[in-house]
């Protein structure tokens, strides 16, 4: 995990505190395995905004995948 | 002609639905699914753990046996929750089928019925083609079917209980009262007897999870379920015989030997 710094960004990913060196969405995605989507502070983002979103500190990122279910 | 069974304008083959969770292993939940002869399954969205293994392959068995997906919102207790897990859904597996459950209680996982109303509204005006499970509650199901549910999945019991359906009664008015709405049910179902009980009443499905996945061969109770479902059917088209409350011999009595009549 990285040293908070002036250029990172503290922010929960699925639940747990992150210290991201980037604030951009899309720099952190490559960690995840597809298929995913993605919900920013309890709202949908759809994969063609991943580009444009930067991450602020404090936001709440939900990386989900299919489970089983019923 | 038996009028088929659709879901939003898709034609479905089976009446009966099943979920993918619970099984003891991911080939038993391959062939259940396979031996049940169900054209669509339900499964969900959760955190991705990059750590954990078998997420991609529940989704490599899933997509293999080609079913249609029906994503559930489960563990939801809010609206927003429900919505935003649904719009993920939706882009993540391709259609506009969504189970919506909202949960009211904790104890019997009873769907919040005001909830589901406010959540149903806003993914019907989002293009979505909601499924939402929901109690037997008459009242409740009419609304949502007034405001564009065609399909609405009422539970027999609590979900998980197995208990069978605990109100025939409730059962019985909705499919009176709403014969145009395409009825599954969904939860609680215990035993094949069950569902076919339901479709005996009938209601156009059934959707269980937990008395396929958790009985001791759940290939065989796949079987034993699609079975019954199709039976049930059957015995709804068929029409059954009035009841009454006395007895009415089956073989003629004209002609019975050893009785002598007495003369006049």
């Amino acid at each position: 995990m990285a040293e908070v710094t002036d250029t990172t960004v503290n922010i929960w990913l699925n639940g747990k505190t992150e210290i991201l060196n980037s604030s951009q969405l899309s720099d952190l995605l490559p960690r995840f395995k597809a298929p995913f989507a993605v919900a920013l502070n309890g709202r949908f983002i759809a994969a063609a905004q991943y580009p444009e979103i930067a991450l602020k500190a404090g936001d709440q990122l939900d990386i989900v995948s299919p489970i089983a279910g019923g | 002609m038996q009028p088929e069974f659709k879901i939003y304008g898709q034609t479905l083959n089976s009446r009966l639905i099943l979920g993918s969770a619970l099984y003891p292993n991911p080939a038993l939940m391959q062939q259940a699914l396979q031996q049940s002869g169900c054209e669509a399954v339900t499964l969900s969205l959760r955190r991705q753990a990059p750590e954990q293994q078998g997420g991609e392959q529940f989704w490599q068995l899933i997509r293999d046996l080609k079913l249609r997906l029906l994503p559930n919102t489960a563990g939801c207790h809010s609206v927003q929750q429900a919505v935003t897990l649904a719009q993920m859904s939706r882009e993540l597996f391709q259609t506009n089928w969504i189970k919506l459950e909202l949960i009211g209680d904790d104890y019997n996982l009873q769907p919040d019925p005001i909830l589901l109303l406010q959540a149903a509204e806003q993914l019907l005006a989002d293009g979505f083609e909601v499924l939402p499970y929901c109690t037997d509650d008459l009242v409740l199901c009419k609304r949502l079917y007034e405001l564009g549910c065609k399909v609405l999945m009422p539970w027999a019991a609590p979900i998980g209980s197995g208990l069978g359906v605990l109100n025939p009664y409730a059962l019985r008015t909705l499919r009176e009262r709403l014969p145009d709405a395409t009825l599954i049910v969904d939860a609680g179902l215990g035993l094949p007897s069950h569902a076919c009980q339901v479709m005996e009443m009938g209601f156009d499905g059934v959707l269980l999870n937990s008395a396929v996945a958790l009985a001791k061969d759940p290939v065989l109770m796949a079987q034993a379920f699609s079975q019954a479902v199709a039976a049930g059917r059957s015995a709804f088209l068929a029409g059954a015989m009035p009841k009454q409350d006395f007895a009415s011999p089956s073989t003629p009595v004209l002609g019975m030997p050893f009785w002598l009549q007495e003369a006049q």
